[in-house]
């Protein structure tokens, strides 16, 4: 528990960062912003991850899922929002933090890894090569949402 | 023997649920009845646009064509347009504004053919139009899991007028 | 009035006033209790013997014959024969195997010790090639995966980069990566720290957050944690088979530096684990037992003449240590005469069909008043419930009283029945083909399994004789030679065998041998028509 509270603390003196608690009194569940990062299709949209510290935390990665239907990338679970991410699963490792584990998710959205893909469709178009479908196929699903 | 007076209520009582079933039986029978014919005349208008949802692969023919009126058709919130590699679509379409900025992102862009067949599928909507002479392809197998009904033709105005 | 009451199956019927009726098993239920086709179920089979063996009047250990009680003239004998009794009926036999055109399999047992130990004395080769400690290398055989053509390939090319790649040996600082940086260990750039366990007063660890007089652990790299967070990080690791490294850089954790945080010998889990996954990426040469808690693993070097089985419709069988034996294929236990693909197509079938809810949709109801399932096959609706007594009708699931003595009829009812059975009907004779072929199978299944049970009673009362008598093992093989293939198929042997007179039993030598000699050409025989009739093609699996 005492790690969740440093956390915290380190992440509220950042004034940057859009990572909180849903509640102040209850550090097992947080929410976090990420802004498309420019230079790709996800540029000038904003996606909300959801947050759920295990309690073996940090032995076990935290939780993060988007909301379901609301990110379309090629290791999101479009219908679910569920990600797959090795530092998420085998390759997490207790000196991460939550602030780590939200820039990576932010890194995964400039670098999608097609061989892992949760979005099958997605997958093929950049097994493909096709940049060009990947993204307006992208900009289609994020523009829907408005 | 019971007492007679207990007997005429329990009568009455049976009589008066009779007709409350009666009554519940009748009412539910009409409303029943009148959604059926409901039904029929949602059916009867509705069969032209059965499929709500179009992702349309444009290719050149219908690209061309000055029948079409792209704009009008991006305008319903249910259609797509796939442009596949080497296809053209028209660019007086976007020079004019003819098209609304806002509608453009349904204009997604492929450069190969397994990229439109991904965004078909990705896609998932009720109908699929296409003229596969033009695409010079074949409509892979395994595309009907993905839509409902396929309407491969050979001019794609007589399928579009129903989008307007 | 006739009652049947319920036995094993939850699903009876009790058909009133009707003396012939037949009383039919639920297949799906039948499967639940009986069937050891399946992996799981094979436990129930290993569960099974184990009563079986309480039930004989003789310890287990009494008929566990060891091999050097036995003198062969025959080494091809002696693999065919020395686990007979051990086992239950259907097996086919390696003898069997060489005398058709497939070649022998050579294959070994193992278990992951056996396979370690080899590992550990490939380490000793290979130590003088790489010239590093043998803990060393054996980070760097883990990291491969065993596979030492590639680690040697590999380590010629670059030796220095892939010690550091493995995390034998420490980046240099220059390299150091950020998130070294942020341990804020002064230590990082310059004065190597000590691997091992230290005593720290109010340390702060940063994976806890707890500031506390513990004991910490760190490796060359400075990366200092308590010792609780080391022990709950190389515990989640361990059952991974991956080299587990610093949590914050790469420089692994030899099997030494796992025993002195975890205080007992945890490495040994992670070189288990480390075998099995071995063991997986394998899979084609090297395969677990597929009973129940077996540890054995058999690794067939050659795999080249699995094809030449399939295709001739045999069926690579092999035997683990344990006496277990079952297919290399298809990993189901023993199912000869049918092939691989025969078994899988009856496997799935049955898998489907008690799945197949269908057929109780339309055979059975549920008591009304109870709500046991009951199962009608034909005959009088009167229908009386054997679980709680209730009288009613078939048809319109009603008290039985008011329909008077039409015992046939439901007056009640409209009869509508004829059009409802119509639509059934197509199902129905589709299952009860089924039904009747599982049915067929499940019999020779609880046969073999009797079988088998007599089959060790009578080998220890053989063996009991054999003492008694003062014969020599040589003089008295033929008896147990003749038990052995009785395992496999019982005909009047076990007549002769039932002798009890040790005088008659010397004279009738001759026949025992001609008897045993007929049994086993027999089962050979039948075998072979199996596979003939596979290889012909007239036999196919269905579905």
């Amino acid at each position: 528990m005492s790690r969740l509270i440093k956390e915290y603390k380190t992440i509220n003196a950042q004034d940057d960062i859009l990572l909180f608690p849903e509640t102040a009194d209850n550090l097992n569940n947080w929410t976090a912003m990420i802004t498309g990062p420019p230079n790709t299709p996800y540029e000038g949209h904003d996606f909300k991850l959801y947050i759920s510290i295990p309690d073996a935390y940090p032995n076990s990665p935290p939780m993060v899922k988007f909301h379901r239907e609301a990110m379309p990338h090629v290791n999101v679970n479009y219908e679910t929002g569920e990600i797959c991410l090795d530092i998420l699963k085998g390759e997490w490792s207790p000196v991460y933090n939550l602030l780590y584990t939200v820039q990576s998710i932010e890194r995964l959205l400039s670098e999608p890894n097609a061989d892992s893909p949760l979005n099958l469709e997605l997958g093929i178009l950049m097994r493909e090569g096709d940049k060009t479908a990947y993204d307006s196929l992208v900009r289609y699903y994020l523009q829907r949402q408005k | 023997m019971a007492p007679s007076g207990r007997r005429t209520s329990t009568s009455r009582l049976i009589g008066y649920g009779a007709a409350l079933t009666i009554a519940i039986g009748t009412t539910a029978w009409l409303l029943w009845n009148s959604s059926k014919d409901e039904d029929k005349d949602m059916r009867a208008t509705n069969t032209s646009q059965l499929y709500k949802s179009k992702c349309i692969i444009v290719t050149n023919s219908a690209s061309d064509s000055p029948n079409i009126k792209w704009a009008k058709i991006l305008a319903d919130p249910n259609v797509v347009l796939i442009i596949p590699p080497k296809v053209e679509f028209p660019q007086s379409a976007y020079e004019n504004h003819v098209v609304d900025s806002k509608d453009i992102y349904k204009i997604i862009h492929c450069n190969t053919m397994a990229g439109v067949w991904a965004c078909v599928k990705s896609l998932k909507k009720d109908e699929l139009v296409l003229n596969s002479n033009d695409l010079g392809e074949n409509v892979p197998v395994d595309i009907v899991r993905y839509v409902k009904h396929i309407s491969n033709v050979e001019d794609m105005t007589s399928v579009l007028d129903e989008v307007e | 009035m006739t009652q049947m009451k319920s036995k094993t199956t939850p699903i009876t019927s009790d058909y009133i006033d009707d003396p012939n009726y037949e009383k039919v098993h639920n297949p799906i239920f039948d499967s639940e209790n009986i069937s050891s086709f399946t992996l799981t179920e094979i436990t129930d089979h290993k569960t099974d013997s184990g009563v079986l063996s309480q039930d004989s009047e003789f310890e287990i250990e009494d008929f566990a014959y060891s091999d050097d009680e036995f003198v062969y003239d025959d080494e091809e004998n002696n693999e065919t024969y020395d686990s007979m009794l051990s086992q239950p009926i259907k097996q086919i036999t390696k003898k069997e195997m060489s005398e058709g055109s497939v070649p022998n399999l050579n294959y070994e047992v193992l278990t992951t010790q056996n396979i370690f130990k080899n590992m550990l004395s490939r380490l000793d080769h290979l130590q003088p090639v790489f010239n590093i400690p043998r803990e060393d290398i054996l980070l760097l055989m883990q990291h491969y995966d065993w596979n030492e053509e590639r680690l040697l390939e590999n380590w010629t090319e670059r030796m220095d980069e892939l010690l550091v790649e493995i995390g034998v040996s420490q980046k240099t600082s220059a390299v150091a990566t950020s998130l070294e940086k942020k341990a804020e260990n002064p230590d990082i750039s310059g004065v190597k720290t000590k691997r091992g366990i230290a005593f720290k007063q109010s340390f702060e660890c940063i994976i806890c957050c707890e500031d506390k007089d513990t004991q910490t652990f760190s490796l060359e790299c400075g990366h200092e944690y308590c010792i609780d967070c080391y022990r709950h990080y190389i515990e989640n690791k361990l059952h991974n088979g991956n080299v587990i490294t610093c949590m914050d850089c790469s420089l692994a954790l030899k099997n030494i530096d796992i025993d002195t945080v975890m205080g007992h010998d945890s490495s040994k889990k992670l070189m288990a684990s480390s075998i099995k996954s071995f063991i997986q990426k394998h899979n084609k040469n090297y395969k677990w037992c597929p009973y129940a808690d077996c540890k054995c693993i058999i690794h067939l070097k050659d795999t080249s003449s699995l094809a030449e089985y399939t295709r001739l419709h045999f069926s690579p069988f092999v035997k683990c240590d344990a006496e277990h034996r079952f297919c290399f294929n298809c990993g189901f236990e023993t199912h000869a005469p049918a092939d691989c693909n025969v078994t899988n197509a009856w496997v799935k079938k049955a898998k489907k069909e008690s799945e197949n809810l269908n057929w109780v949709m339309s055979h059975t109801k549920e008591c009304p008043k109870c709500g046991v399932n009951i199962e009608k096959d034909g005959g009088c609706n009167h229908m009386k419930c054997s679980s709680c007594k209730y009288e009613f009708c078939w048809i319109c699931e009603g008290d039985w009283a008011p329909h008077g003595k039409s015992f046939y009829q439901c007056t009640l009812y409209t009869n509508d029945e004829k059009s409802k059975k119509k639509e059934s009907e197509d199902l129905s004779k589709i299952m009860k083909k089924y039904t009747f072929y599982y049915r067929v199978f499940n019999e020779h299944e609880i046969s073999a399994k009797l079988d088998w049970k007599l089959g060790q009673t009578i080998g220890s009362k053989v063996r009991a004789l054999q003492e008694k008598m003062d014969v020599s093992w040589i003089e008295g093989q033929f008896l147990t030679d003749s038990i052995k293939i009785l395992n496999e198929a019982v005909e009047d042997l076990s007549e002769l065998l039932q002798i009890k007179d040790p005088e008659q039993i010397m004279k009738n030598k001759l026949e025992f041998y001609n008897k045993s000699g007929y049994v086993e050409n027999r089962m050979y025989a039948l075998m072979e028509c199996g596979r003939d009739l596979l290889c012909k093609g007239i036999c196919k699996p269905t579905d």
